[in-house]
């Protein structure tokens, strides 16, 4: 880390994202209207399914830290994940109407006329997303997070989206009116891509998806270096909410003492948990080796 | 935290998404959502580019607005006709005139009125002193005096607190105001004194550019008008697109494509029509010569005709010697008086002096007064029947209740729609003015069974007769099985004796006297009376529940 103030900065991007995101699904939208373009009113619905997804995220992390009660004793994690589909399932809806709209407005050759001030709205719109890439990059690499960066390049799909509205309002401007439904569905078609992903993911983290592979390797690769095992049986995982649960069964020597066992337990939680930069919900058993299983 | 509130930022994002996707529908489709100064500027661009020499003239020179009475009407397609005058004219001078912009730049305020004297015959209908006040032609849209309240046919009697006695004196008034200043007139109009405080504008920037295209104007030669509810019943017209042909100038290029009274243009090129003023952009914005396809709506049918645009060619007929003033033969008709047009009179008005009509001398009671009937116009047909004499003129309104009246304001051809009583223009009910004898009462339920609809001849496209008992048929409609049949009412059949017969549950039908309603209303036939139209715009105003029963 290059400055301390890196972290402080670092800290603000969740924050700086959804004001950010707000401040633009207000701008484009109301220069959207005003300025009649089809384009930026498409985009201030792409930056809101930004949005949405950021605000369910949040939304995630309080369910998951409600306790869980008698009805439903392992929490609500899951709620995230039926609130997404159904918010995503709508969002699909327009985004497909947006589409169909679009090319009605080019087929029937209406006269999508947009003033300048949508112009404008499109401008403001690239500006503030590539402050928001460039804030994410520099404070992703400083604080060393890949998720971080990942995020900051999804803003910067954001910056392609908003340059393509501003060449259909232009290109509207220059006599070409086919452009701005154009660049409408262009936003369109990138709106039902983000939500055919989100309800893809969704749906199989409700259906108790396993971690992706690499998270199972590194599991295993941080059991083998704890010597009082002498073999791994099974590893079973899933995401809660923005927990991880693995169901973790071993094999230990036959003759270990009952607080020998638990040493052992707590020794796989902190290996893990050390590992695994999320938070773990972690149930160990220990098997002891029956003959024939081994080696 | 709080669960409500967790909840609060979704389903903001997501009722905002919902408004963003209801407007993006709307872009596009209504060309009037938004401040609309876009065609304009484009017509700006376009007339640089094809009369580059006559963009410094523009703003050296001057820009009249001339309407001038021995023009042949439609002129330029729109209401106002623009044209450019020679550099030395000066301001505010000649009949009829209405300046636009001054020299050297300095623009002068822009009241957007075109005056002329007052035509004698509204003179002496208003008894005004000759010589006194000036005469509201026709106003712009959109401009300062009509954001105030002026209208057509008013006379200007002060302005800026100086009796007016001719046009040049307000031209000259004008020019050492400026935009922003409030300029008091006082006006007669139909007798009645009025003031109203004119707040004065620069020139709108779309005159400019349109009056420069007019140094030679691209022209079809045909009045356009705007659809409402009266024309679209008369014309048979199957929605409100497009705009409607009221006149076709002779040896235009509109005749000679073969545009015809009541042709529908639903397209322009590839441009769907929305209203009057985006035909006449498009129209001022094509260049003479250049051959435009429009989309024509006409007797069921859409045509594809070509157009090739032309220019105006201002033709100067001369005026006959005028004889000694026939007798007027009077008339009124709904709400105002009404006179056969005279030579002289016609010449008063800047119409040509063959011009064959009736006059309308007063505007006094509603709904004439409602409708826009003003003083000084003339009648020359109604729906299509023309009215040259009195004759012609009470022999086409005896059965009408409806109609669309074609008539001659200044040179321009209108169409003016009288609505059935009890209606708007637009086809909505007016309340409580339709039948003072009967009580209105809410609609509870629909009633499903026969309707019968009182009607002029066995077939779902004839008119509801004005009265009941000279109707020579009943349509007897059944909704649930969307059929119909005719029953004769001649030869003995009385309603009474229908109704019972066939089971009838609503009655549709124009004026209905008191007693036969209350007899079949006490026998629970729902009647809607007062009702004008055909039989299918009647079924069409039951099934949307517009209707409303009378006790
Ligand atoms: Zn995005």
């Amino acid at each position: 880390m290059k400055y301390a103030a890196c972290k402080k900065c670092a800290e603000s991007v969740g924050m700086v994202n959804i004001m950010g995101n707000i401040l633009m699904i207000l701008i484009k939208g109301y220069m959207g209207v005003v300025g009649r373009s089809k384009g930026l009113i498409a985009d201030a619905i792409h930056s809101s399914a930004d949005l949405l997804a950021t605000i369910i995220m949040i939304i995630g992390m309080k369910i998951s830290e409600n306790e869980s009660d008698e009805r439903y004793p392992y929490g609500y994690g899951k709620a995230e994940y039926i609130v997404a589909i159904l918010i995503y399932i709508f969002l699909f809806v327009i985004g497909v109407y947006i589409v169909y709209e679009g090319a009605i407005s080019i087929i029937y050759k209406h006269i999508v006329n947009p003033c300048l001030t949508a112009a404008w709205g499109a401008f403001f719109s690239i500006a503030i997303n590539e402050l928001m890439f460039r804030q994410s990059v520099c404070a992703g690499t400083q604080i060393n997070s890949p998720s971080m960066v990942a995020k900051a390049w999804e803003s910067r799909s954001d910056v392609y989206s908003s340059i393509a509205v501003l060449i259909g309002i232009l290109g509207s401007k220059m006599g070409f009116h086919f452009m701005d439904p154009l660049a409408a569905i262009i936003v369109g078609v990138i709106i039902i891509k983000i939500c055919i992903e989100m309800i893809k993911d969704s749906v199989l983290n409700l259906m108790d998806k396993a971690p992706d592979d690499e998270i199972l390797d590194m599991v295993n690769k941080s059991l083998e270096k704890i010597t009082s095992i002498s073999g791994i049986k099974n590893i079973f995982g899933r995401e809660v909410g923005r927990y991880y649960e693995f169901q973790i069964d071993l094999y230990v020597e036959p003759n270990i003492t009952v607080s020998q066992g638990e040493i052992i337990k707590r020794e796989v939680k902190q290996v893990l948990s050390n590992t695994i930069e999320r938070q773990l919900v972690i149930k160990v058993r220990l098997l002891t080796e029956k003959k024939g299983e081994s080696e | 935290m709080n669960k409500g509130l967790i909840w609060f930022g979704p389903i903001s994002v997501v009722a905002f998404v919902l408004i963003l996707a209801v407007m993006y529908g709307l872009v596009g489709n209504i060309g009037d959502l938004g401040p609309s100064g876009e065609q304009p500027e484009m017509n700006f661009v376009h007339n640089v580019q094809t009369f580059p020499s006559g963009v410094g003239d523009v703003q050296n020179g001057q820009i009249q607005l001339i309407n001038k009475p021995s023009f042949p009407t439609g002129i330029g397609n729109g209401q106002i006709q623009l044209i450019k005058q020679n550099n030395s004219f000066p301001a505010g001078i000649g009949n009829d005139q209405i300046q636009l912009i001054k020299q050297n730049q300095i623009q002068t305020p822009y009241l957007g009125i075109n005056i002329g004297e007052v035509p004698e015959a509204v003179a002496r209908e208003l008894k005004i002193p000759v010589g006194t006040g000036v005469y509201v032609k026709s106003i712009i849209t959109e401009s300062p005096s009509e954001k105030a309240g002026i209208k057509t046919g008013d006379i200007v009697l002060r302005f800026d607190h100086q009796p007016i006695t001719s046009h040049e004196q307000i031209g000259r008034t004008l020019k050492t105001k400026k935009a922003g200043d409030v300029v008091k007139l006082v006006i007669n109009r139909n007798g009645k004194k009025k003031s109203f405080h004119v707040k004065l504008e620069s020139v709108p920037a779309d005159i400019v550019p349109a009056a420069a295209a007019l140094k030679k104007p691209s022209w079809m030669g045909a009045d356009i008008q705007d659809i409402d509810a009266v024309i679209r019943m008369q014309f048979k017209l199957p929605n409100k697109d497009g705009v409607i042909i009221s006149y076709v100038t002779p040896n235009s290029p509109a005749e000679t494509a073969g545009l015809k009274v009541g042709d529908v243009i639903e397209r322009f090129g590839g441009t769907r029509i929305r209203d009057v003023k985006q035909m006449r952009d498009l129209i001022l914005g094509s260049q003479s010569g250049q051959q435009a396809m429009l989309t024509v709506f006409r007797n069921g049918e859409t045509l594809s005709l070509p157009v090739i645009m032309g220019q105006q060619v201002a033709t100067k007929e001369t005026i006959p010697f005028l004889g000694p003033a026939d007798m007027a033969i009077e008339g009124t008709w709904i709400g105002m008086d009404v006179t056969e047009l005279l030579p002289e009179d016609a010449s008063a008005l800047g119409l040509p002096p063959s011009t064959k009509g009736i006059l309308v001398n007063d505007v006094e009671s509603p709904p004439a007064t409602m409708i826009g009937f003003q003083t000084g116009d003339v009648i020359i047909a109604i729906n299509s029947i023309p009215t040259p004499d009195m004759k012609g003129f009470v022999k086409a309104t005896e059965k009408q209740s409806s109609a669309v009246v074609d008539l001659l304001r200044g040179n321009r051809h209108i169409f003016m729609s009288v609505p059935p009583p009890g209606y708007t223009q637009q086809g909505s009910k007016i309340n409580n003015v339709i039948d003072n004898k009967v009580k209105q009462v809410a609609v509870t339920t629909q009633v499903n069974g026969i309707i019968a609809i009182s009607s002029e001849s066995p077939d779902l496209n004839a008119a509801i007769p004005q009265d009941i008992n000279q109707s020579p048929y009943l349509i007897l409609v059944d909704l649930n099985k969307n059929s119909y049949a005719t029953v004769s009412m001649n030869g003995g059949n009385s309603l009474s004796n229908i109704v019972g017969q066939y089971n009838i549950t609503s009655l549709i039908c124009g004026n209905i006297p008191v007693q036969t309603a209350n007899n079949l209303s006490s026998n629970g036939v729902f009647i809607y009376s007062g009702i004008v139209g055909t039989a299918n715009d009647a079924i069409s105003l039951y099934e949307s529940g517009s209707l409303t029963a009378a006790r």
